[in-house]
């Protein structure tokens, strides 16, 4: 199992001039930090008007960032938005694809349709649509990294023959991969053969039904790239302290501060006439998760031995790459972060570290 | 260490006008083929805090649910029913709190309020419904103060809009709470449609907090309601997270 960290970028009140460049600029360094201690991923999400929450709208340039700072960290967007009213799908491509040369070949990309009226509503999106417009973007994004020129006719997207550049340095193009938060998205995802990017703070039973499902239904898929991306990654909230109950006092800052504002946001099903069941998100999960179980299930807050066991979990589960958020409203202080990446590193990594005879095997 | 935001809400100017409550249990009513349209619209962020009790959330962006149902039964008879709400987060649970309710039947304004607290005046209630649209207005003293229409109708997908419970402010053994009541919606129809609200904040005592920004959705319904046992109940004075209780 690998690991990796995700930024939203969430920035208290009051806001300052100089807040929200401390914490972007925080996160920066702690990106460099997380690579030279062998973390190989780092995410960003795309959020728009989730005030302290997520100030990460541009995420594809904090990666750039990013990127420019660093040498073997994979950059992954986590995720790009696949509506029209945000950015035609050309624009993703590009933006992808430059992104793909700066990083020297290390972009993943995620992609998904946002699970909030807070967002969707501010670009007057109709959240009803956004799942056949992220198909269709899903679709034709490959499509216009590889072919040479490219035109299309669809419901959402047309444009007529052009050369779309640049083309992305990895060949055949970036791995792709579906955020999956609602129940059944890992179907989707599975099914046209791109990652399960897990960002649902479900329990640990609901994920593994998630996991099972989606390893089933990728076996039959037909990618919508050149190649199948099976890898499923998770979500979760680390702060490692050799003292366990400082951690969880420390690190349950982070949780405290995450839920509350994640939930004050305006989440699809609360404001539209739609079908049951058609969204459920990160949002229930965590409503969810509020309102009762064992908090500690499968947490990375905890001494090293607490972290190792549950990490173990998810392991045992399949789980291919566990995504850790480090902070939240900057609850924890900068070099106290770094602090908790250092132990991780030094403590937990070595009981996840690959056995040469399995490296060599992949 | 960062604030989370609550409301600003002014609790004991509102306990003037909070009915009494006796039990959290009354004796529940179930109302058959209710029709009901639901506009829920943004409005205005800011000045909305003032909408919500210090003791819930405010949600982001602000925004409100008017309710305009016609009882076409009822152990008292028949009653028309507006409800005008505000959205908030009571711990991490999407919710409403009733600002204001209008019921044109003095039996059942007598019910809804002692039995689940709704703050209930007297209101001429109008429901009309057409193939293309549906109307309803609360009038007072021959003055409409809200209109509500439901345009471009069309059937919505499914067989149920996503309710959520209203708290209501009220006081039981003269202590104030904020009541929780979950309403058991069965939906045998159900459309979807554009929207217009119009509503006299003078009028309604809701000055210019309450100003309708950006529709999200507005839908009409039949129903079958069944109106039991309050579900949970919060300290107004204290935040929902540290007060929250769930009726047994």
């Amino acid at each position: 199992m690998k690991f990796g960290i995700a930024f939203q970028l969430s920035v208290p009140r009051p806001w300052t001039r100089e807040s929200e460049r401390t914490v972007f600029m925080n996160a920066l360094e702690q990106v460099k930090v997380a690579e030279e201690l062998g973390f190989e991923y780092v995410w960003a999400t795309e959020h728009h008007f989730l005030e302290e929450y997520s100030h990460s709208s541009s995420p594809e340039i904090f990666l750039t960032a990013a990127a420019m700072v660093t040498k073997k960290i994979r950059i992954g967007h986590a995720i790009v938005v696949c509506v029209p009213e945000y950015a035609s799908p050309i624009r993703i491509a590009e933006r992808t694809a430059t992104m793909d040369i700066f990083s020297g070949g290390r972009l993943e990309v995620g992609t998904g349709r946002s699970a909030t009226w807070t967002e969707l509503g501010g670009f007057r999106v109709d959240p009803d649509l956004t799942k056949k417009t992220w198909d269709e973007y899903v679709h034709v994004i490959p499509r216009m990294w590889m072919e040479e020129r490219f035109s299309y006719e669809g419901q959402f997207f047309s444009m007529p023959q052009r050369t779309i550049l640049p083309k992305p340095y990895q060949k055949p193009h970036p791995p792709m991969w579906v955020a999956v938060s609602s129940a059944g998205t890992e179907l989707d995802a599975a099914e046209r053969g791109m990652g399960s990017l897990g960002i649902s703070f479900a329990p640990m039973a609901q994920q593994e039904q998630v996991l099972k499902r989606y390893r089933k239904t990728i076996q039959n898929c037909e990618p919508v790239g050149a190649f199948v991306n099976n890898r499923v990654a998770t979500i979760n909230f680390l702060y490692c302290h050799e003292d366990d109950k400082v951690a969880q006092q420390v690190g349950g800052g982070i949780t405290s501060m995450f839920q509350p504002l994640a939930v004050q946001f305006l989440h699809n099903p609360e404001a539209l006439p739609s079908k049951p069941g058609a969204h459920g998100g990160l949002l229930s999960a965590l409503r969810a998760q509020l309102a009762g179980g064992n908090p500690r299930e499968g947490s990375a807050i905890g001494d090293p031995q607490h972290i190792v066991r549950e990490l173990k979990k998810w392991e045992g589960m399949g789980v291919d790459i566990i995504n850790f958020m480090l902070n939240c409203v900057e609850v924890v202080p900068h070099e106290q972060v770094v602090a908790s990446l250092r132990l991780f590193a030094k403590e937990v990594m070595p009981h996840f570290q690959q056995s040469p005879a399995k490296a060599a095997a992949e | 260490m960062p604030m989370h935001r609550y409301g600003t809400g002014d609790i004991k100017a509102w306990l003037a006008a909070a009915p009494a409550i006796h039990t959290l249990k009354p004796e529940p009513w179930t109302l058959k083929g209710v029709r009901t349209l639901e506009a829920r619209c943004e409005i205005d962020d800011v000045p909305a805090d003032v909408l919500v009790p210090p003791s819930l959330r405010p949600c982001m962006p602000a925004y409100c649910s008017i309710v305009v149902s016609c009882v076409p039964e009822s152990p008292v008879g028949p009653f028309g029913l507006a409800e005008i709400r505000v959205a908030a987060r009571v711990g991490p649970r999407p919710t409403f709190f009733l600002l204001r309710s209008f019921c044109d039947n003095e039996a059942a304004r007598k019910e809804l309020a002692a039995r689940w607290g709704y703050r209930v005046d007297a209101g001429d209630v109008s429901l009309k419904e057409l193939h293309y649209q549906a109307h309803g207005t609360v009038e007072i003293g021959g003055k409409i103060v809200l209109d509500v229409l439901l345009s471009h109708r069309e059937p919505l997908p499914g067989t149920r809009f996503n309710q959520l419970p209203t708290v209501n402010l009220a006081k039981l053994d003269g202590k104030p709470i904020l009541a929780g009541l979950s309403i058991e919606s069965n939906f045998s129809a159900n459309d979807k449609g554009r929207q217009k609200i119009t509503l006299d904040g003078e009028a309604l005592g809701l000055g210019r907090a309450l100003r309708p920004l950006n529709p999200m959705a507005a839908t009409v319904g039949v129903t079958d309601w069944v109106m039991g046992a309050l579900e949970f109940t919060v300290d107004p004075a204290r935040p929902a997270e540290e007060s929250m209780a769930f009726v047994a």
